[in-house]
This record gives C-alpha cells, sequence and structure tokens, in this order.
C-alpha cells in the first residue's frame, strides 16, 4: 500500500468494492488497489511487451535481427492477399498470458486493455489506419461463439472501432465451415483446412471500400489470407490486417 | 488482505458476546464506537497508516457489536408485553408479520401485537407474539391467513418461566433469537378472528399466499388416506422445499437426526447449490447470455429466499451466493472466506441475537471449516471416480465444525453422516430437483403433479430407509452427557492452530496429538460424574414426577421420568435426558418405575433409549400397554429387570433403601392403580427422605399400622398434593420438615389441593412446590441438610 488513501479510493462505492470483492492480479497474484483495475493489475498491463524487432514490411512477419524494415522473402516471390498486416508483439510471455485469459477464461472485460494496448502500439502506424473505411473482425463458426460466448476479435474490434470512430462491420464476413481448431495443425495443412470457409453474405460497406481485418494472433497468417480471399472476392478495394500477437 | 471482513466480523461478534456476558453501558459503547471511527478517519486520512487505521476500524466493530446488542437487548427485555403479566384469555389485536407456521396438532401464529383488549379496557401494547392454536378436533386446520392480515385473537398467555432445571431453557433463548417477546395459547381456530386482510399487492403477502398455494399443492397430492392429513412423506417434502419442519413425524426427525443427515433439512447451501444450477442450465438451454443469467438468478434466488422465510442457514447461503453472483457481475475475485464473513456481519446487523441461535452458529460452523480445511483434506485424499473423495471430505470437514456445537446442544455424536451422506446427498438433490418442478406443476396442471407425487413419494421413502441403515452399528450415532466448555474451546484452539504453517515436524505432530486428545475428550466424555454427598433432585417435569438421587460415591437413581399422556411434547427427550446430561451423567445404574402412569412413565422411554440401564426395578406390569411395552422395548439388553416388593431393603453406597409398598402379589396386571406405587424410604446418616409415588389413603393407613419406620426430613407428596392422600394421621406419623411438590403450572385436575396444603402447612414442613419454584435439590452428607431450588440459583 505505497499510494496515498485519498487518491486510492475515490469513492465510498469503490471503497466498499474494495472490502466487499478483494481481488488479486490474475498474472502476478498483487493485490488489485485500484478500484478501475480488472482481473490483471495496471503494473502488469503496462509491462506487456510491443515489437522491438524489425519486420516485414508486407505481411507484418517478425524478424530475429533489429535493423530497417524490409520485405521478407516469401512477400517478394508472392504477395499475400491482403495488403499490410502488422501486430503488436511476440505472442509469449504476459501478452499470451493475456490473451489466454482473455480468449479461453471468458475476461471479457480485458477488451479495453487490449486495445488500449494495441492503439499505444500501432495508433500511429499510418500504413494501417490511413484510409480505412470499416473495421471487420475475424468471425468464429456460430456454434463455437455459442459455446465460448463471444467472439473474442469483436470484442476487439469493437473497441478499437470506438476508440478510432471508425464503423464496424458485424456479421457480414462468415465462417461457414466447421475446422479443428487452427493450432492444432501444421502450416501446410492450415490453408488447407480454412478452403473455403469464410464467406460475404452481404457486401454493403465491403464493396470498393478499404477494410481493416482484426484478429487475435498471427501464425501462419492462413486466417487472414483466406477471410481477405473472401473479401476481396466481394469486390473490396483493400484488404489491411491487424492482430494483437504474431506467433 | 484478501478476506478483510473476516475480522470486522469476528471483532463485531467478540463485541455481542462481550454484551451478553458483561452488559456494558450503551452510552460508553457508542461513545466508544464513534472515537475509533475517528481515530481510523484521522489515521487514513491525515497519517496514512492503513494498518492502524484498520485496527482502528476493527475495534469499532467491536464497540458496534457491543452497543448494538445491549441496545436490542434492553428493548427486548423491557418490552411491555414481554413484561405482561395475565391469568385469562385476553384479545389480542394485530397484524401477522410470518406465514404461520403448521404443525401436528397445533399452528403457530406470529403475531405483531398492536393493542390487547380485556374486558372493556383497551390497552395499546407492542410486541411480537407467538400464539399457539390447538386444532379443531379431527379437522385439518381451518385457519387460512396470511402475513400482513389484520386479526384478533383470544388467547392466554402461557407461563413464561417453562421449565427451570438449573440450566437456561433453550424455549427461551429460542424466542429470543427470533425477539419474539412472549407466547399465548388458544384452544380453538374459533378464537381467531380475521378484522382485515392485508395489502394485496405488498410482497410479503404475495409470498405468503403463493406459499400457501404450494403447500396445499403438497397437502393435496400427498395426504394420507385413512385420516386424509398430510402424510409423513408429504410432510418430509414440505421439510426439504418450504423449509417448513413442523408438520414432520418425530420418529423420521430422530432417525435422521441420528443418522446425522437432518442437516439435509436446513435449507441452506445445498438447496442454493441446486436451485441454482437447475435456474442457470435451464437459462443456459434458453441461450440467455451469460450475465443475463447472473441478474435473473440473483433475482430468482431473492424470491426463493424470501419463499422459504429466513432462517439463519438460508440467509446465509442466499447472501453469499448473491455475493458471488455479484463478483462475477463486476469482474472482481471472490473468496469464500470474505463473502461468508460478509453474510454473518449482515445477519449480525439485522438481529445480534443471532450469534447465540443454534441455527446461525451450525451453519457458519459448518461452513466455515468447509471453506478452510476443504482444500487441505481433499489433498489427502485418493482422486477416486464420481466425486466420491469431495463428498467424503466435504462431510468430514463440515463435521469436524459442528461436532462440539451438535454435541453441546444435541448431546449427540454422529459418523454415520460419514458414510450416509454418500446415500442421502443424490436423493435429496433428486427430490428438490424433481419436488420444485413438482411445485411449478402444482399451480398448472394438477395432473402431471399427481404422477410426479408418486415417484417423490416413493424417494422419499427410500431416504427415510437410508436413514436407518447404519443403526444396527453400535458407535456410529451414540448420546452424550453436555461436554465442559474447556474442552470445546480446547478443541478448537487446536483445529485452529492445524491451518497454520509450522517450522518443524514436532510442532506439527504435537499439535496433532493435542487435537486427537480434545476430540477424543469431546466424543467420549470420560468424565466420571462423582458425588461426596447425597443429592435428590427433583426435576421440573410439569405436571409429574422425576427424581435423580445421585449417592455419595458414582452410583445414579432415577425414579420417575414424568410425561405427558398423549407424548405430544416428549418431557423424557427434552427435559429429563437433557438435565442427566448437563450433570454428566451417562449411565443410571437404577430407574425406578413407581407405576405406569403416564405422568411417571413416559419420560422414561427416551431415557431408557438415551442412557445405559444397569437395573430396571418395578413393582406391576400393566398388560397390553403398548406405552409400557415400548419403555421394556427400549431397555437396554444388558439391564437386570427386578421386581421390588414390600420388604426389600438395598444398600447403596452406603445408603439404605426400604421398599415399603406394595405387597407382593402377580406382578402382570390389567390395569396399573395408584395404590400400587412403588414407596420408597432412603435414609442416610441421621437423614430419611420418603418418595411416596401416588398412594391414597389406604396405603398410608396399611403403613402406619406396619412396623415400618415412617419418620423422615423430606417428603415427597404423595399424588402431587392431592386430597385423596396425605392423611393427618400419616402427616404426623412421617413428620417431615420439608415437604416437596411435583406439580404443573396450571395443570387440569387443579393439583395440589388447597385443602392438602393446609394440612401441611399445620404440621409445620416447609412446602417447595415445583411448579413455584422449578426444580429443587436437596443434598445430604448425613447430618445436615441444605436445599436449593432452580428459581433462586437464577
Amino acid at each position: 500500500m505505497r499510494f496515498p488513501l485519498q487518491k486510492k479510493f475515490g469513492s465510498f462505492l469503490k471503497l466498499a468494492e474494495l472490502v466487499f470483492f478483494p481481488s488479486v492480479c490474475k498474472l502476478c497474484s498483487r493485490l488489485l488497489e485500484f478500484p478501475d483495475e480488472r482481473i490483471i493489475c495496471r503494473s502488469c498491463l503496462q509491462g506487456l511487451k510491443p515489437r522491438r524487432t524489425s519486420f516485414c514490411l508486407c505481411c507484418g512477419k517478425f524478424f530475429d535481427d533489429s535493423g530497417e524494415p524490409h520485405f521478407c522473402r516469401k512477400c517478394v516471390l508472392q504477395r499475400p492477399v491482403f495488403s499490410v498486416h502488422r501486430s503488436c508483439g511476440p505472442y509469449s510471455g504476459s501478452l499470451k498470458n493475456t490473451i489466454i485469459l482473455f480468449k479461453y477464461r471468458g475476461y471479457r472485460v480485458l477488451d479495453k486493455a487490449l486495445a488500449t494496448f494495441v492503439l499505444k502500439t500501432l495508433g500511429r502506424e499510418e500504413s494501417l489506419w490511413w484510409g480505412v473505411d470499416n473495421i471487420i473482425p475475424v468471425p468464429l463458426f456460430p456454434e463455437k461463439q455459442k459455446k465460448r460466448g463471444f467472439n473474442q476479435a469483436s470484442e476487439l474490434a469493437r473497441e478499437l472501432a470506438r476508440q478510432k470512430d471508425i464503423e464496424l462491420i458485424e456479421g457480414q464476413l462468415i465462417k461457414v465451415k466447421r475446422t479443428p481448431p487452427q493450432t492444432s495443425l501444421e502450416a501446410s495443412e492450415r490453408r488447407k483446412n480454412l478452403k473455403g470457409a469464410f464467406e460475404v453474405v452481404h457486401d454493403q460497406g465491403i464493396k470498393g471500400k478499404t477494410v481493416l481485418l482484426v484478429d487475435d494472433v498471427y501464425t501462419t497468417g492462413s486466417t487472414l489470407q483466406e477471410c481477405s480471399l473472401a473479401l476481396i472476392k466481394a469486390g473490396a478495394l483493400e484488404v489491411r490486417a491487424l492482430t494483437i500477437a504474431q506467433a | 488482505m484478501l478476506f478483510p471482513f473476516f475480522f470486522l466480523t469476528l471483532s463485531l461478534a467478540g463485541g455481542i458476546l462481550l454484551s451478553a456476558l458483561a452488559s456494558p453501558s450503551l452510552a460508553i459503547g457508542t461513545a466508544s464506537m464513534v472515537v475509533c471511527l475517528f481515530c481510523a478517519w484521522i489515521f487514513l486520512s491525515a497519517l496514512r497508516k492503513t494498518r492502524v487505521a484498520f485496527a482502528f476500524i476493527l475495534l469499532a466493530a467491536f464497540f458496534l457489536g457491543s452497543s448494538l446488542h445491549t441496545y436490542q437487548n434492553n428493548t427486548f427485555e423491557n418490552n411491555p408485553l414481554k413484561k405482561l403479566k395475565a391469568e385469562d384469555y385476553i384479545d389480542f389485536q394485530g397484524r401477522m408479520y410470518k406465514s404461520l407456521s403448521r404443525g401436528h396438532e397445533r399452528d403457530y401464529l406470529f403475531l405483531k401485537v398492536e393493542k390487547i383488549i380485556s374486558g372493556n379496557q383497551e390497552i395499546k401494547i407492542r410486541g411480537n407474539l407467538r400464539i399457539s392454536v390447538l386444532h379443531a378436533q379431527e379437522m385439518q386446520s381451518s385457519l387460512d391467513l396470511h402475513t400482513h392480515d389484520r386479526i384478533k385473537v383470544s388467547a392466554k398467555l402461557s407461563p413464561s418461566q417453562g421449565y427451570r432445571n438449573f440450566s437456561p431453557s433453550a424455549l427461551d433463548q429460542y424466542l429470543k433469537s427470533q425477539n419474539i417477546h412472549n407466547r399465548a395459547f388458544t384452544k380453538s381456530p374459533m378464537l381467531v378472528e380475521k378484522l382485515q386482510s392485508g395489502k394485496k399487492a405488498s410482497l410479503p403477502r404475495i409470498i405468503s399466499t403463493l406459499r400457501r398455494k404450494l403447500q396445499r399443492g403438497i397437502e393435496h397430492h400427498f395426504s394420507d388416506p385413512r385420516n386424509s392429513r398430510l402424510s409423513s412423506q408429504g410432510a418430509v417434502v414440505e421439510a426439504l422445499l418450504l423449509g417448513e419442519r413442523g408438520r414432520m413425524d418425530p420418529e423420521i426427525s430422530r432417525g435422521l437426526q441420528d443418522a446425522g443427515i437432518f442437516h439435509l433439512f436446513a435449507i441452506s447451501g445445498a438447496h442454493i447449490a441446486i436451485i441454482s444450477f437447475f435456474l442457470f442450465s435451464i437459462f443456459r438451454f434458453l441461450r440467455l447470455p451469460d450475465r443475463v443469467n447472473y441478474i435473473l438468478l440473483i433475482f430468482f434466488l431473492l424470491l426463493y429466499a424470501s419463499l422459504v422465510e429466513g432462517r439463519p442457514s438460508v440467509m446465509r447461503a442466499t447472501i453469499m451466493a448473491l455475493a458471488f453472483l455479484i463478483g462475477k457481475l463486476i469482474w472482481r475475485n471472490v473468496n469464500l472466506l470474505n463473502t461468508l464473513a460478509i453474510s454473518a456481519f449482515i445477519l449480525l446487523m439485522l438481529n445480534p441475537f443471532n450469534l447465540f441461535s443454534l441455527g446461525f452458529q451450525l451453519t457458519f460452523a459448518a461452513t466455515l471449516s468447509i471453506i478452510l480445511f476443504f482444500p487441505k483434506i481433499i489433498h489427502y485424499l485418493p482422486r477416486l471416480p464420481m466425486r466420491i473423495s469431495e463428498i467424503f471430505a466435504l462431510s468430514l470437514t463440515a463435521q469436524l465444525g459442528v461436532l462440539p456445537f451438535v454435541a453441546l446442544a444435541f448431546n449427540r455424536i454422529t459418523f454415520s453422516a460419514l458414510l450416509l451422506n454418500f446415500a442421502a446427498l443424490p436423493v435429496v438433490a433428486l427430490i428438490m430437483a424433481l419436488g420444485y418442478i413438482f411445485l411449478l406443476l402444482t399451480l398448472m396442471s394438477p395432473m402431471a403433479a399427481g404422477i410426479l407425487a408418486k415417484l417423490i413419494h416413493f424417494l422419499v421413502t427410500f431416504l427415510i430407509a437410508i436413514s436407518h441403515l447404519l443403526d444396527p452399528i453400535p458407535g456410529a450415532s451414540f448420546r452424550i452427557p453436555t461436554p465442559s466448555v474447556f474442552v470445546v474451546l480446547g478443541y478448537f484452539f487446536f483445529l485452529g492452530l492445524l491451518l497454520f504453517p509450522t517450522r518443524m515436524r514436532r510442532q506439527k505432530l504435537f499439535i496433532s496429538v493435542c487435537f486427537a486428545v480434545f476430540l477424543g475428550l469431546l466424543v467420549t466424555y470420560p468424565f466420571p460424574s462423582h458425588s461426596k454427598i447425597l443429592k435428590l433432585t427433583f426435576i421440573d417435569v410439569g405436571q409429574g414426577d422425576s427424581i435423580l438421587i445421585e449417592f455419595p460415591g458414582h452410583k445414579k437413581m432415577l425414579v420417575d421420568g414424568g410425561g405427558t399422556p398423549d407424548d405430544t411434547f416428549d418431557i423424557g427427550e427434552r427435559i429429563v435426558s437433557p438435565f442427566l446430561w448437563q450433570k454428566g451423567i451417562k449411565k443410571i445404574d437404577y430407574l425406578v418405575l413407581t407405576h405406569a402412569h403416564p405422568d411417571h412413565m413416559n419420560g422414561l422411554k427416551a431415557v431408557a433409549r438415551n442412557f445405559k440401564v444397569e437395573e430396571f426395578w418395578e413393582a406391576f406390569s400393566p398388560k397390553d400397554n403398548p406405552s409400557y411395552a415400548e419403555l421394556r422395548r427400549r431397555l437396554p439388553l444388558k439391564t437386570t429387570c427386578r421386581r421390588m416388593f414390600r420388604g426389600q431393603v438395598e444398600h447403596i453406597d452406603g445408603v439404605k433403601i426400604e421398599i415399603l409398598n406394595p405387597k407382593q402379589a402377580d406382578p402382570f396386571v390389567s390395569k396399573i392403580l395408584n395404590d400400587e406405587s412403588l414407596v420408597l424410604r432412603i435414609s442416610y446418616g441421621q437423614m430419611a427422605f420418603f418418595l411416596t409415588g401416588d398412594i391414597g389413603k389406604a396405603v398410608e393407613i396399611e403403613l402406619l399400622q406396619s412396623s415400618f419406620t415412617l419418620q423422615s426430613d423430606v417428603l415427597k407428596s404423595p399424588h402431587h398434593g392431592s386430597d385423596s392422600s396425605s392423611s393427618e394421621e400419616f402427616l404426623s406419623a412421617v413428620a417431615p420438615r420439608f415437604l416437596i411438590l411435583t406439580v404443573g403450572t396450571g395443570n387440569r385436575y387443579n393439583l395440589p389441593d388447597p385443602e392438602v396444603i393446609n394440612r401441611y402447612k399445620e404440621i409445620g414442613a416447609q412446602i417447595y412446590r415445583t411448579d413455584h419454584s422449578g426444580a429443587v435439590e436437596i443434598s445430604s452428607d448425613g447430618q445436615k441438610l441444605s436445599l436449593r431450588t432452580a428459581s433462586q440459583s437464577r
């Protein structure tokens, strides 16, 4: 308890919350002292690590070394369907744990914290944001979304759209095929697995527009690739992509 | 700190306890509280010392508890209704503040009294009154009243003292914890008059009406075909679903208590868990989002809690569940210990007397013990399928917490619950799940409800059968004398120490051994009950006889056990046995039945069941007397039965016991007469005591003509002071210094006869009546007599 108490307990209600429901940070087990803290404490959120290394200008893949960003070999040989992709940091450490808590433990309140983190690291990335008309989250198979109760990508997208004041488009890009989770597959199988899994049911707001796809984790880019394909087919002018972390 | 409320609640409870023991002044308590709060504020805001501030807040909670209790206690004790004295029937007018509670042969009304009317006088008086309304003969109760109805009842105040046997009455404590200021009695539902219905729209009334509707549904579908009353299974269903235990068959209740599974009938965590699970599944099925689920659950739990009209256990469980759900809603951790403490804090703030109510103690002891010890114990158990380890750990940890409370309040030690819970829990869960569907159906489709009722009926029968599974095993469940406070404190002290991590193995071992010792002391009660002098106690059993004789040494004798003619109130179980347990008695060496009349015999049935009995003394046995047959059946197998007749003499620990009556004859008789009572003259040193049973003049004259020495220092008035006994000649031959009259207040025979009292006064004897002074204890070292009564020692 290092902070002056008047600051800490803004109002009686907040004090009550502390006394009735004392909680600890799910990452570092420290007592949550600030009334606006939920699930994860401030210092853990501040400790989320953004990317430090160099990256591919097109697909956003992180390189092992630092230095000037440049195109990776794959993108030089063949450009992906989306024009540009960026992720905030490597999928490891506390960022990974936060995403796991957010996605699998159902702590939806973390959306704000994660969106803030995303905007802190990528908010000024003009290649991503300049001229974006709409934000579209990567969809889940409807049954899976029922089971989980929410779509982590759309929670995040909604929060980003609100903070960036860009229109959010939901329910037009849908997943029509039930596929085994990507995490269980090898890189080569991932493409095959998702073939034709996404469809656009309604192209208003997509046709002739520049859209930003949002997902939580980027591994080989297959999901983004397939989604972009579906969007381009539906007449999108340009597809860009944003993910929180990259494996 | 993850459970700040735990300390706050401990502190509050400590304050309440202090106030109950020492009754400090209200002003000082309140002032100290304000000062402490002020100090806390200074430390918090100006000096920024959180820990010191918290210490002051704890202190403030302590004073809050003490002043709250003092205030409540003062208002309770000074309530005019509590102090009201009236011999005759008077009219009480007021509003019902709770649904009426239905029992076997009586219903209870809970009335917020506004005024009383006696004769032409109207007096404004406020207080809570519990009125027991005797059912009309051979008829189901016709009372159909709801909460908030304004009614007028012609009733008679019950004698306030109850049974006084040198210990505080459990009933008084119960009434106080319920904030009931007085009790009254009325002999017929015809004397209850409804003046005005309560407002239709008020919530308590809606709930009360719904409750009554559901009750009717149960009554309709579970009626006994013989007399169209609620069947015993129906009563079990009512208890399980609505928390109304008044109509449960006492035999079934005792079976469940012995089996240690009666706790399932206290609406508590298990009920709330089952309901929540049930509703949650439905909402899930309806595909509602989780957060909407939580909000709906909160609403339904509140409704349910008000429907069962909160005992402490259901309040505790509901508050905990609500805190859990709210925590989930606002994305906070839910610390169980903190939540438990919050619910205790709220309950104590609402009514500080709760601390002394058994229901409160049991539910919090059990839950606290589960929360603290479950994780530790489950760690040592193997992983078994079907959650066997979990259920076992739950039973075991709950048992650890409630064991001393059950021993103190019910003198019962039960281990069978550890096994029986496996069978009983699923059955009860099933009954409740089906039961709630059944209740819904009764409101919609009586036909379907009827089918479901058959299934539930079968399950309840099965549950009752389960409760008797372990009866043949000795030691699975037994009764013990009341443990001493030191044993209980030691038990909890070492149980608490077990929680803390120790540095050395030896420390741990030492604590474990100490705990085991106290556990052993608690469950076996190895302390001998020793007396240096001869002590006779005329126990207050209302109308009837029961006399405990403690010989100088270890031997005990109980002459008669009181009793009510129709066994509506089990004197033996509720009065005589607790009195003996309070004295630390496990074994009755001589159980004496003077004659097989209900007011002497019926109480012995429970005594025979609850204690070891070495010898059973009697003179004549009645043929075809079910009560007597039951008594003989319940006597332990090892008991020696002896027939005692005139002229026999026994010497026990230097005390001489002569049998003066009856004359030897064929012991099997069709009808027992008062004159066939066993009469005992007990002499020790120079002192003699004369116990007369119910003999009349004829025997008195016979005794006068015999060669026996009759002169005695203490005489138990023959036949409760009836004028058919206590002849002048007899009295002058015995010439007692003390006369003990065993009579019940307001008994229907109008005993004792005033004429007899005059006779007693004429011979100059000091008269002690159990209806005036409660139990009378006379002790003697053989030279002198000393006497004390329960009313004096209060």
